[in-house]
């Protein structure tokens, strides 16, 4: 593996890193991954509360 | 010192809109009543220590629906500081309503005359002062879409906040003293707030008696006074309460309103009675529902993401198109010779002679179409050939200023810094081919989401909730069913959550299992490929999947309310058409925007990370006994679509690319898009009807398989975070797995008669198949039609007094 493939990599791996991050962040603050966010829904947020606090 | 300032009245009087306008927040405006479920805060811009209380809108204080309950709640348990009552001026009689019962509160109060643009416009006239001085509170006009007079109004509502307000007393003397009396009852709570107690007590609400937690000496005193004024009145009580606030509003309008064009219909009245007809409402709303798909998918769509697929994800575009004609001519010439040569090689091979030197051999060659049938034979003699070789491969940068696209960018740094070739693979066949098939549909989604958002807000949609109301009632269903679909064409998680308001819990679990029927933005892209890759860009397609969608609810609807667990009528539903108008660019933008982005972050997260794993399951396995990078067909996830593809024969499609698409489309439905794009490697045009992605998609798909695909894909259970809104909203293990075997069993069914019967159209057509798929067809038939279940359904009855 030569000097190049190997930083890509690294770059390419602390992606998806950040990405499996922000996405485990999203759901503990109760933001969903559905196609609209939370400001587009009639509930506001108010569901992923309710999770949350079931979660705990 | 903290202020909060709750914004309270009835639905779609603009509550949402002033809201957004206090804080600069987003939240979701739609010109429907009941957009807003839950109580939202914000902070008032420049003013921290001021929050902002956005309520559900409400007709009244009484605790019969959910959006009253939550108001209510609010205003009475935590007692905001001051109300901003919102009220429409077009609609200025029937919002007072709720206004009498907030001054009842003791709490200090602003009323904003909403629409005053519009109040102006109609010629109506409100005097100011002398509606003040019988309401006891300070007015102001305001117009919250274009935000004339809010900062009079929240300056008024933060000098109110904290004074003493005492109750306005609006009723009769006898009724007066009667509420006096019961003022003794309450001697725990505080002296503004008693009045409203009392009312409360007079109205027997039920859920004040037990927060009062009075005696059953009490209770009978107060029974006994009751009875004694409704034998008085021929009347009950709660009655005497409204019709006396009735009065009252009247009276003081006599003094304060004028209305202009009474008894004469306005615009809205005479479009109403086009689009709300009893006979046009469901062709003129098909009419509308197929020119929003035709334009985003078929048409506007179509070429705005040709042009992202093929120039941003693809080759590259120039710069303003300029030069791109001369290119084309120039690409078409290298075409046509690279087709000559082949076909002489292939000619002089065949007979043995070297090309070079066949000077007397004469051949054809065949040019193709888009759709890839033979459009032209062409001779190519030895001179054409030598001719042909000459013919250099046009570079586009000799053209205009050429702009590559993002994999040819990619691929040439890739390569220039010596990247290794499975990482380059990872990279352009995985990340790239996956994320920009899906990304490549973003222009289709903004100008479906754009269109929609348009529908919304000019008040339309609330008209196709009412005439839908009308149609969902026949086949079991409220009108309130029709909000939460609505809502789903967006995303079915909201949709799901929005079903929270049918106080009917048969009707809420119908209305959950059968929303995410509706084409949810994510499903837009599989429509758009199946419609432009496989279906050769058919216009009916696009259309005809949201109608299947409304078919399967209303088919569902019928047959779900026949079963013991549905059967009863469906819930009441009321709500009021808005006046139409014309929105605002900005709102629309804004709306558009929003959901669009949501859209495009997805991609990046969620989608990105599914490809890379499609990838690396789609190009490792084992071989030989040994792990590593195997062929497509060895790879880990060929084994895993393999074991389930068997599924899918009877539907046409049971090859494990296709299974492994839909399984993938549950983490989210974009990844069906996604996952053909890695894994028919070389795709970088996925929406286009090129000849080139036909032939290489038609190994896969037929016609009619494609569409019996597309349909599966459609109806069936939805991604896992709609599926995680239905365990939630069901709030049952055992309604969520009904809900997702049901929704799966719906789609196997139709998308297995579609193929079944379609497939004799093509003259591929099965005996045994179709044998099977009649008797399903016929059972689907009786399903519909047979009679209703034998438990007597619950009725909602009403008492009538004639007399």
């Amino acid at each position: 593996m030569n000097l190049s493939t190997f930083l890509i990599l690294i770059v390419l791996i602390a992606v998806v890193v950040l990405i499996i991050f922000k996405l485990i962040l999203d759901k503990k603050k109760g933001k969903t991954n559905c196609g609209s966010n939370c400001s587009n829904c009639a509930l506001s947020q108010t569901c992923h509360k309710k999770e949350e606090l079931n979660d705990h | 010192m903290n202020i909060r300032v709750a914004l309270a009245g009835n639905p779609n009087s603009g509550k949402t809109t002033l809201f957004n306008t206090l804080t600069g927040s987003n939240q979701f405006v739609g010109n429907w009543p009941g957009v807003t479920v839950e109580r939202k805060t914000g902070k008032l811009r420049k003013h921290d220590d001021v929050e902002i209380v956005d309520l559900p809108g409400i007709y009244s204080l009484s605790p019969y629906t959910l959006e009253e309950v939550v108001a209510r709640k609010f205003l009475i348990d935590e007692k905001p500081e001051v109300i901003l009552n919102i009220i429409d001026g077009t609609n200025i009689e029937r919002n007072l309503y709720l206004t009498t019962q907030l001054l009842e509160l003791g709490i200090p109060l602003v009323l904003a005359i909403n629409m005053a643009d519009i109040v102006e416009k109609n010629g109506d006239i409100i005097k100011l002062e002398d509606l003040e001085k019988e309401l006891n509170c300070p007015i102001v006009e305001i117009s919250a879409l274009k935000g004339s007079g809010i900062d009079e109004v929240t300056n008024k509502a933060i000098k109110l906040a904290n004074l003493n307000q005492k109750p306005n007393k609006i009723f009769s003397q006898d009724i007066n003293n009667i509420l006096k009396d019961f003022e003794n009852y309450l001697t725990d709570i505080p002296e503004n707030e008693k009045y409203w107690y009392s009312i409360k007590l007079f109205e027997r609400d039920e859920e004040v008696l037990k927060k009062l937690n009075l005696n059953q000496n009490q209770i009978d005193e107060i029974e006994e006074k009751l009875s004694a004024l409704e034998d008085e009145y021929d009347d009950d009580t709660e009655s005497i309460i409204t019709d006396q606030r009735y009065d009252f509003i009247g009276k003081v309008l006599n003094n304060t309103y004028k209305k202009q064009n009474k008894g004469e219909l306005t615009l809205s009245d005479k479009i109403d009675r086009v689009v709300t007809n009893r006979w046009l409402a469901l062709p003129i709303f098909a009419l509308v529902m197929f020119c929003v798909y035709f334009i985003s998918v078929t048409t506007v769509g179509s070429w705005c993401t040709d042009f992202v697929n093929d120039g941003v994800f693809g080759d590259g575009f120039f710069f303003f198109g300029t030069g791109r004609e001369a290119y084309e001519i120039a690409l078409e010439d290298y075409d046509l010779a690279q087709t000559g040569i082949e076909a002489f090689d292939v000619a002089a091979q065949d007979q043995g002679l070297d090309p070079a030197s066949a000077k007397t051999l004469v051949t054809s060659a065949d040019l193709y179409d888009e759709e890839g049938n033979v459009e032209e034979i062409i001779p190519v003699t030895y001179q054409d050939y030598i001719d042909y070789l000459k013919v250099e491969e046009p570079d586009p940068s000799n053209y205009g200023l050429f702009i590559p696209g993002v994999p040819v960018l990619l691929q040439n740094w890739l390569e220039s810094v010596h990247c290794a070739q499975w990482l380059q693979s990872l990279i352009l066949d995985g990340i790239v081919a996956g994320v920009g098939a899906v990304l490549g549909f973003v222009p289709q989604i903004f100008v479906l989401f754009f269109l929609l958002a348009f529908l919304e807000s000019c008040g339309y949609m609330a008209r196709v909730a009412f005439v839908m109301d009308r149609i969902f009632r026949k086949f079991g269903l409220s009108g309130k069913s029709f909000i939460p679909m609505l809502i789903g064409t967006g995303c079915g998680v909201p949709g799901i959550m929005a079903s929270r308001t049918i106080e009917n819990e048969r009707d809420r679990r119908m209305t959950i299992i059968t929303t995410t029927f509706i084409p949810c933005s994510a499903k837009l892209p599989i429509i758009a490929l199946i419609a432009g890759a496989l279906l050769g860009g058919a216009w009916w397609v696009a259309p005809s999947a949201y109608l299947i969608g409304a078919f399967a609810i209303v088919t569902s609807g019928i047959i779900l309310k026949k079963t013991k667990m549905f059967a009863g009528n469906p819930a009441p539903f009321v709500m009021e058409l808005p006046a139409y108008h014309w929105p605002t660019l900005s709102t629309l933008f804004h709306s558009m925007w929003e959901r669009g982005w949501s859209f495009i972050k997805k991609a990046g997260t969620i989608i990105l990370l599914a490809t890379i794993l499609i990838w690396f399951l789609s190009n490792f396995g084992f071989e030989n006994g040994h792990f590593g990078l195997v062929d497509m067909d060895n790879s880990i996830l060929a084994g895993i679509g393999s074991l389930f593809s068997f599924i899918f024969i009877p539907l046409g499609w049971g090859t494990w690319q296709a299974t492994v698409a839909t399984i993938t489309g549950l983490i989210a439905k974009e990844n069906v898009v996604g996952t053909f794009g890695v894994l028919f490697g070389g795709f970088d045009e996925v929406s286009e009807n090129g000849w080139q992605i036909w032939s290489n998609m038609q190994a896969f798909f037929t016609p009619i398989s494609a569409f019996s695909f597309l349909i599966f894909n459609l109806l069936c259970a939805p991604c896992f975070a709609a599926i995680g809104a239905i365990r939630r909203e069901m709030n049952s293990a055992k309604w969520t797995w009904f809900a997702i075997i049901y929704q799966c069993v719906f789609a196997y069914i139709i998308s297995f008669i579609i193929y079944q019967i379609g497939s004799w159209f093509f003259g591929t057509g099965n005996v045994i198949g179709t044998i099977v798929a009649l008797i399903l067809l016929g059972l689907f038939v009786y399903l519909l039609f047979r009679s209703e279940s034998r438990e007597k359904p619950i009725e909602n009855k009403i008492d009538l007094e004639i007399g």
